[in-house]
């Protein structure tokens, strides 16, 4: 157990933060720093009226403004606060040191990238978690991680248990974790007298988790990934409800289609199994931001259609992808081998995936409830059956 | 009768404002150079010119900086106050928060003992106390 010495002090630009020394050799550093303080300054400096929440911000006059400014919290301006509270507060290493170059660096323990939105009503806030608790429960199954964080989940990762969604009812808030390697990601209601917000927010303890280093000159990277992930939970949970194929769309999926340059493409027909499991691989990297390959999908179908990899040629999956461009469900990325779902294949995705799993299969379930209910009654009329 | 909205209608029709920004941040300060063996040797002996590395060479650094910190403190008339143990640090934060009229400027300086893997750099000794391990 060795002393540190914690200074506690206000920056003019972020408010309150708090820089720790170790007293022992090499004098390691900690920094904690709060990007809602700096914004609340920055808002009281240019005189724009706002409603301060916990952590965060309720109300705003100039809300174009406000995401300005917090946009302009950056590593350039980190670490310009940083050397300016290294030049007033004591310093372990003497000039002499300094001089020679033994200077402080800023990495990347852990950051947390917020995405706020505040309710006009309270009540709003609890229809939304009860919407997502009821549908999004699996978020942190290895493979909608996947999908949210954009990374490769390797088999360890996926069973060793770091990979699992939480769902909290603290007292009547409820709030939902996704978690992958070490990065946290919760959705959880921030509450005040004058309103409801809903805070969507990734915490990053790992920069390595994605394969980015932990200087500070990746902050902007992180960020990306960060406010990304925020991003692609609210769009899963939203896509999910806001599926509007209409008749027209679906009806034109059960038949083959030509196209102006007289291309044919056969039909995506609804109860066809090999069109399920497609559905399901797109599904699986619906929202990745890269998109996907050939390459990518076709260990994944022929995992789901029962056969070997190496049986699921090239050949077969670029059928499948030609057959999926042709209806307009994917387009392929210019410039690169990938292609992305459009917003209409998202649609067919979801739609085909939640009838067969939510329709189809339980009804084939009270049918099978049927054949034994009809059984145990043919029983109990005639217990000679019995013999 | 209110129907209950959908998760999209939610998003879309009843969010007043939105803001994405970074909110906590917890930053590690080092010395890039002091990170390796190697270069814990060669701050010794090539910039401060002992003729071994030894962590022995650094206790005098540190008591400057310890003096520095309790100097600094009566200079600019600084609560220090030292963290029990279990006291939560940021709650004696919010108490001296509320009482800090300046725009900017130092609180208050915490001493706190905490978990740390540093080198050692006290002398321990043997026998009839005159040999010593360094």
């Amino acid at each position: 157990m060795v002393n540190f010495y914690y200074f506690y002090c206000v920056d003019g630009d972020l408010g309150p933060f708090f820089l720790k020394f170790c007293s022992y050799f090499p004098y390691a550093a900690k920094l904690c720093i709060n990007g809602n303080e700096y914004l609340k300054r920055q808002l009281d400096k240019r005189a724009i009226g706002f409603e301060a929440l916990d952590n965060g911000l309720l109300s705003c006059e100039e809300p174009a403004t406000a995401q300005a400014v917090a946009n302009g919290f950056n590593e350039h301006r980190i670490e310009r606060f940083f050397r300016k509270w290294l030049k007033l507060l004591p310093h372990p290493f003497p000039a002499a040191d300094r001089k020679a170059g033994y200077l402080y660096k800023l990495s990347v323990l852990q950051a947390e990238f917020a995405l706020t939105q505040v309710w006009d009503r309270p009540v709003h806030g609890r229809e939304f978690f009860e919407q997502v608790i009821r549908d999004n429960i699996d978020l942190g199954r290895p493979e909608k991680v996947q999908l949210i964080f954009a990374r490769k989940m390797r088999k360890t990762t996926a069973t060793d248990g770091r990979c699992r969604t939480r769902v909290i009812t603290e007292g009547v808030i409820p709030s939902l974790h996704v978690y992958y390697k070490n990065t946290h990601l919760k959705q959880y209601h921030k509450t005040c007298k004058s309103g409801a917000a809903l805070r969507t927010e990734t915490t990053i303890n790992n920069s390595y988790d994605f394969a980015v280093g932990r200087l500070i000159r990746n902050l902007p990277k992180l960020r990306d990934i960060g406010f990304a992930a925020n991003r692609r939970v609210l769009e899963v949970e939203t896509v999910s409800h806001d599926n509007r194929v209409g008749a027209l769309a679906f009806d034109t999926l059960q038949k083959p289609v030509t196209n102006d340059e007289g291309q044919r493409a056969s039909a995506l027909r609804f109860g066809d199994g090999r069109v399920q499991a497609l559905f399901a691989v797109l599904m699986l990297l619906s929202l990745n931001i890269e998109g996907f390959r050939n390459r990518q999908l076709r260990p994944l179908l022929a995992q789901m259609l029962g056969s070997q990899e190496n049986q699921f040629t090239q050949g077969r999956m670029t059928y499948d992808l030609r057959r999926l461009r042709l209806h307009g469900l994917i387009e392929r990325i210019e410039t690169t081998h990938r292609y992305q779902l459009t917003r209409k294949g998202l649609g067919v995705v979801f739609i085909y995936q939640r009838t067969y799993a939510r329709l189809l299969r339980s009804l084939g379930d009270e049918r099978e409830n049927d054949r034994h209910e009809r059984n145990h009654c043919e029983i109990a009329i005639n217990p000679s059956s019995l013999a | 009768m209110n129907l209950p909205h959908s998760v999209a209608q939610l998003q879309a029709e009843n969010v007043t404002l939105e803001l994405e920004g970074i909110d906590r941040m917890y930053l590690n300060c080092y010395v890039p150079q002091l990170t390796t063996a190697n270069g814990v040797a060669a701050y010794f002996r090539n910039h401060k010119g002992h003729r071994f590395a030894s962590t022995k060479q650094a206790v005098e650094t540190s008591e400057a900086f310890r003096r520095n910190v309790f100097d600094f403190a009566k200079l600019g008339n600084l609560p220090v106050h030292r963290f029990a143990k279990g006291e939560r640090k940021d709650d004696v934060m919010h108490g001296f928060l509320k009482d800090f009229r300046e725009g900017q400027g130092v609180m208050f300086i915490g001493i706190a003992q905490e978990k740390a893997t540093v080198p050692r750099t006290i002398r321990k000794r043997f026998g009839d106390g005159q040999g010593s391990i360094p």
